[in-house]
């Protein structure tokens, strides 16, 4: 059997694990996160544009005094900005329109986080980030995004207060700069709470957001410096656990692997070394054995971190 | 009062063909989504927003099925960019071993570990059974690229040392 035999008859044979999945209430449910996801965007157009009357109601001198000099007319956001959220305070937030490259200039104090998008377009088109000129990366621009989704990063409370960086973020097509009608591009920088502990490299905040929900910190295990492996068998717990993984060292040449109960779950499958990522649960009242293994040359100071996670108390 | 009646009806008929629509691709899509995913419950939440997103564009796509395809790969995408504080849009739970299926666990972990673009490539050639023209059309690239990355791809699969060592991919 030649690789494309194979590979189709894999595909349809995988196509049963999913094939009584239930249809009925699908097509309502789609509606209802689509009307989530219109009225996410009414919402942010509407507060953008109260700020922008009630600036001009100031300007027009119908709140007394005398009439200031007319303000810019700001072009409406559409990147939802929140002011805060578990544990984060806005220091400040940007969004060009068109492919306007957008820059930032920030006072960047150790803990903070940094989130890039860029939304209206497709795969085709990348996002650069560099801080400072430096540390560029890259990633694909889509079509709805929210803030954080396309790239962001963290200034960790182990690095010195950056005095006046410039976050740059532009776009290209084929390796040339663009700017195309209908981009969007924002990005958004907060200040992290105080760190509860610093697991890999990373710093651990008190709590994280997944899927809405705000995750508090239970506990935490790391591996020893150039191990290839972590396993932790965790006992039963009373509630769901969220998995947090953290990784170092950044900018190696290697992958990091999730497996639960001897199985690799996480998907994507892997996440580069240096990284981490949030989102994988263990079911309450059941023992389970976690592994984040390297694949690929392990770097001497490798390390590998696994934060165990709860609902936080109201969620 | 006809106006209001017969907008209503519009939007009404809208929701049927919607209805209508899910009721007869939601499988489909959903091995499409898994193929691309690995994981059932992430497959799931692709579906979901994907679907989501095409209720937003219904009233104008012509061709539901491509556009709903490509919102999905694009999807997909987005989420693979999140190299870092990557949380994961899917309430499931880790399956447990018993319920792994256990048909050519090589192909599919290999497949699994291509790069996001050849995988959706080739989901999208050797599963949907696009044509390459179709396939570039839902990826908004050129048929070159589909050739490319689709060769590529099948190069990686037929080197995996998980199918060479078993000395079943042949060519």
């Amino acid at each position: 059997m030649n690789v494309e035999e194979m590979l189709r008859q894999t595909m349809v044979d995988r196509a049963d694990d999913v094939a009584g999945s239930p249809t009925i209430g699908r097509a309502g449910r789609a509606r209802e996160q689509a009307r989530s996801m219109r009225r996410r965007q009414y919402a942010a157009t509407a507060v953008a544009a109260l700020a922008v009357t009630a600036a001009g109601i100031g300007a027009s001198g119908l709140l007394g005094g005398n009439p200031p000099p007319e303000p810019a007319p700001e072009p409406t956001r559409v990147i939802d900005v929140a002011p805060s959220f578990a544990g984060r305070t806005l220091i400040t937030s940007g969004e060009t329109h068109d492919g306007e490259p957008l820059f930032l200039t920030v006072d960047a104090p150790s803990g903070s986080e940094w989130m890039v998008t860029c939304a209206g377009l497709g795969p085709e088109y990348v996002v650069h980030r560099a801080v400072d000129d430096q540390f560029e990366e890259t990633a694909p621009c889509g079509p709805l995004e929210v803030l954080g989704e396309s790239m962001s990063f963290r200034w960790s409370s182990a690095e010195p207060v950056g005095n006046d960086v410039e976050l740059a973020v532009w776009i290209t097509l084929g390796g040339e700069a663009v700017q195309p009608e209908g981009a969007i591009l924002a990005a958004a920088v907060y200040e992290m709470p105080p760190a509860v502990t610093m697991l890999a490299g990373t710093d651990v905040a008190p709590l994280e957001v997944s899927l809405g929900q705000e995750w508090a910190y239970l506990d935490s295990v790391e591996s020893e410096p150039g191990e290839r492996r972590l396993t932790v068998t965790f006992p039963a717990f009373d509630e769901e656990v969220l998995l947090e993984l953290v990784t170092d060292p950044v900018g190696a040449s290697a992958d990091v692997e999730l497996l639960v109960d001897g199985v690799a779950t996480a998907s994507p499958r892997t996440f580069p070394l240096g990284g981490s990522s949030t989102g994988d649960r263990l079911n309450a009242l059941e023992a389970h054995t976690v592994t984040l293994r390297i694949v690929g040359d392990v770097p001497p100071d490798a390390r590998l971190g696994i934060v165990r996670r709860r609902l936080a108390d109201g969620q | 009062m006809v106006r209001p009646t017969a907008i209503h009806a519009g939007a009404t008929d809208r929701v049927a063909e919607f209805e209508d629509f899910v009721a007869s691709r939601a499988t489909r899509l959903l091995t499409t989504a898994y193929l691309l995913t690995h994981d059932h419950g992430r497959a799931e939440d692709l579906l979901q927003t994907s679907l989501a997103k095409l209720w937003l564009a219904w009233s104008r796509v012509d061709e539901p099925d491509a556009y709903v395809r490509k919102v999905m790969v694009t999807t997909y995408a987005s989420w693979w960019r999140r190299k870092w504080r990557g949380e994961k849009p899917s309430d499931a739970v880790p399956e447990t071993s018993a319920s792994q299926p256990t048909r050519d666990p090589d192909m599919w972990s290999a497949l699994a570990r291509l790069p996001r673009g050849q995988r959706a490539v080739l989901v999208l050639r050797f599963y949907e059974d696009l044509t390459e023209a179709e396939t570039a059309r839902v990826l908004d690239c050129s048929v070159g690229t589909v050739k490319s990355q689709s060769a590529k791809g099948l190069a990686k699969l037929r080197i995996d040392a998980a199918l060479v060592d078993e000395g079943r991919a042949t060519r």
